[in-house]
């Protein structure tokens, strides 16, 4: 029955007859959730990991899977506006580790609090902010999140503190996991590894790359971090954990970025194309996702490609949106350095100019 | 005319100025200094001298142009060496006891700075205190009692990492407690001064206002104390003039440092509090047992004075008044004396206004010469006041302390 209306959609659709389509696609039943199973955790001063199945249900599926391309088709769509010179300055892409993002939304609540580095666009869209506001953000217009001012690196959101161009050095990283395990804190520490530390592979720069075990009296968990699924069960396993009052807990999800460390690097002089191809082909997140979603019937070919459609859509809203926009006025340049009541003068680069530092 | 200048080696040899160990205090001078006030500070240098040396003073005197330099030329090398006293010397002079504040108490500054921690703990559930070994009460006594009276969970010692408590106050800030951070000494500020500058300072700017650490308060104890040596006496307050997004705030007694503290840890910016240790328990004053308020950013004129104005803050302060009323009984010279108090950002208008009545600037800091504070101060008084008596010459006297090399 089903391999019937697959087939008579696919005739329906051959003549483009596109609301008859629909209408077949929807009658078409899905199933509602689907067990899969995910890669085995390595698990460092850990008895036992996150669990090795995991079910997804048809509608977190689709959310998923829409939540990703919309940051894949933002990404790219950055890199396209840098290049043609419409966003300056810095910019750091994260096409490639959207599982990490996404997975990690799913697994904790949107009252957690998020913290991380530069690689921040994907998180401060899963965080809760609109493509609008990210791109123009990254544009430096007014309709930014940060009002035109902090750029790629400085987009923060309720309970998210960013995007920060700082970041901690190694010495910062252990003071932290100290205080952390001193005071028991509740603190999930995330290493995203795509394998470079800038252009820097990491077998080059780490005494020993077995990032989860580097807490040390911290416990770890190494997590596939292409498959988002198994990111989610590693997320909700680690936060758990902390809500326990266990202490702090550190997760290495293993990914890949695509692009170069910024845009100012092309991404290929540390490292081969194939190497990007390969694991554009066999590990991609998205399409991970998408191949297990079809083949266990959560969701059909036509249905995703409609999500594609309308994450493109919006995403070229949004650039749209993010061109046009006028850029902030040159007063607020001295906004917010201070809080002062009544604001002071502040002076720019050119001595007789003043702003007022309003806040 | 006289031999060569050499810096840095006037007056104090004399043990004066005072709160310094003796070799110290190096004077920078320019070649054609206005005369008036080269008289008057070197006058007033010579009588430190000779109120050190006893009566047979043994510094030459030359006459007309070539006096300052003349009188700069410190005394030959073995001849007065049993004059140099080595022993820092001043005098604490508290100001006469607050009455607009309600019941006051003889506090000396570490018991002034409790009272104001106290008043802020009581007025405020999230505030709390943290740094090395503050639990017990600290290595200068500043949280005594603190721990009992509010708990654990708000008097709290960190492991020895400064860049941690730093970091860890800026978060604690940004979630929006009230953190009130110690660094042990101002001399181990430096780990944090990554923290400080490039996340505290610029942490509201950098979300558009959408986060801040405003409510991140760091204490230091600051400066000079005689035996400190390198890494127990620093001035760093330069250091952080150089990075807008904060504040730095020196008081010069118990009763500013108790008003000032609560200001600071009241103010939307993060501050930086430097307290001078050697005033610990040298500094004794009535303090108002409630809490009140100084303003920061706003310098106070203790003196008002005609010919010249003397600028300087935390200990230096006592200092220049001994100078100025030295001055005043000895040469007739009127000295205006004011107390920065706050660093950054700091009273341009009182002190241009000042100078524009009096001519004449001469500021006075323990931090070394190159890029101190003074020089900031100088180059804008010079740049922003317009001097109504212009007397062809643009210099202006830096007296800097025992770091200056």
């Amino acid at each position: 029955m089903r391999k019937m209306l697959a087939a008579v959609s696919r005739v329906l659709s051959g003549v483009a007859q596109k609301p008859a389509s629909r209408v077949l696609v929807a009658s078409r039943s899905f199933a509602n959730d689907a067990t899969f199973e995910i890669k085995k955790c390595d698990l460092h001063r850990l008895e036992e990991g996150p669990p090795v199945t995991t079910v997804l249900t048809r509608e977190d599926g689709l959310r998923y899977y829409r939540m990703m391309q919309t940051v894949r088709r933002m990404e790219l769509k950055a890199d396209q506006l840098y290049k043609q010179k419409i966003i300056r300055g810095f910019c750091h892409l994260c096409d490639g580790q959207e599982a990490c993002c996404v997975g990690l939304e799913a697994g904790i609540n949107p009252t957690d609090h998020l913290i991380t580095a530069y690689r921040a666009h994907g998180f401060t869209f899963t965080r809760g902010l609109s493509v609008r506001e990210i791109l123009a953000e990254l544009t430096g217009r007014r309709g930014g999140c940060a009002k035109g001012k902090g750029g790629s690196m400085h987009m923060y959101a309720k309970n998210f503190y960013g995007g920060n161009g700082i970041v901690g050095a190694q010495g910062q990283i252990f003071e932290a996991y100290n205080m952390a395990a001193l005071w028991k804190l509740p603190c999930i520490f995330i290493c995203e590894n795509n394998r470079y530390g800038m252009g820097t592979s990491v077998e080059r720069a780490a005494a020993s790359t077995d990032y989860y075990k580097r807490g040390d009296f911290i416990p770890g968990l190494r997590v596939d971090g292409m498959d988002i699924l198994c990111v989610r069960e590693a997320t909700r396993f680690a936060a758990a954990y902390c809500r326990s009052g266990k202490g702090p807990i550190l997760m290495e999800l293993q990914t890949y970025r695509y692009h170069g460390h910024s845009m100012s690097d092309p991404g290929v002089s540390y490292r081969t194309r194939e190497e990007i191809q390969e694991v554009r082909s066999k590990s991609d997140p998205i399409m991970l996702l998408k191949d297990r979603m079809v083949n266990s019937n959560l969701a059909s070919v036509e249905e995703l490609k409609e999500i594609d459609v309308e994450v493109r859509k919006e995403i070229e809203d949004a650039a749209q949106f993010a061109t046009a926009d006028p850029e902030p006025p040159l007063e607020e340049l001295g906004h917010h350095i201070y809080s002062s009541d009544p604001p002071f003068e502040v002076r720019g680069a050119n001595q007789w100019i003043k702003f007022k530092s309003i806040s | 005319m006289g031999p060569p200048l050499q810096p840095n080696q006037c007056g104090s040899r004399l043990g004066a100025p005072p709160s310094l160990p003796a070799e110290c205090g190096g004077v920078a001078c320019k070649p054609g200094l206005r005369v008036g006030m080269a008289v008057a500070a070197a006058i007033a240098c010579r009588l430190l001298r000779l109120r050190a040396a006893g009566a047979g003073g043994h510094w030459r005197r030359l006459r007309g142009a070539g006096l300052p330099r003349g009188f700069l030329q410190p005394a030959s090398a073995g001849e007065d060496a049993a004059q140099w006293r080595r022993v820092a010397h001043f005098t604490f002079q508290p100001d006469p006891e607050p009455l607009e504040y309600g019941q006051t108490q003889k506090m000396n500054l570490f018991q002034a700075v409790t009272s104001a921690l106290d008043n802020s703990l009581a007025k405020d559930p999230t505030a709390v205190i943290f740094g090395e070994d503050v639990a017990f009460g600290g290595v200068f006594r500043c949280t005594v009692g603190l721990r009992d009276k509010y708990g654990k969970d708000r008097v709290f010692n960190t492991p020895l990492c400064e860049q941690g408590i730093v970091g860890f106050g800026i978060g604690i800030a940004v979630t929006g407690a009230t953190a009130i951070a110690e660094i042990q000494f101002a001399d181990y500020i430096f780990p944090a001064f990554d923290q400080i500058v490039n996340e505290a300072a610029k942490y509201r700017y950098r979300s558009g206002d959408l986060f801040n650490c405003g409510s991140l308060t760091i204490r230091a104890p600051w400066g000079c104390v005689g035996h400190g040596a390198v890494y127990h006496s620093q001035s760093p307050e330069a250091f952080f003039a150089h990075c807008p997004g904060i504040k730095v705030v020196v008081p010069r007694s118990p009763f500013q440092a108790k008003g000032l503290l609560l200001s600071c840890i009241e103010d939307k910016n993060p501050c930086i509090f430097f307290e001078p240790k050697i005033l610990y328990r040298a500094a004794v004053e009535q303090v108002p047992v409630e809490p009140y308020n100084i303003p920061l950013s706003q310098a106070e004129v203790i003196q008002e004075g005609s010919d010249v104005t003397l600028v300087a803050w935390g200990t230096q302060v006592h200092v220049i008044r001994e100078v100025a009323s030295m001055a005043q009984e000895k040469l007739g010279v009127s000295c205006e004396v004011i107390d920065l108090r706050t660093i950054i950002p700091w009273d341009v208008d009182t002190v241009c206004k000042s100078v524009i009545k009096t001519g004449r600037l001469l500021v006075s800091h323990e931090a070394p010469l190159t890029g101190g504070f003074a020089s900031e101060i100088s180059s804008t008084v010079q740049s922003e006041a317009k001097l109504e008596k212009e007397t062809g010459s643009s210099d202006s006297w830096l007296i800097c302390g025992p770091l200056t090399r």
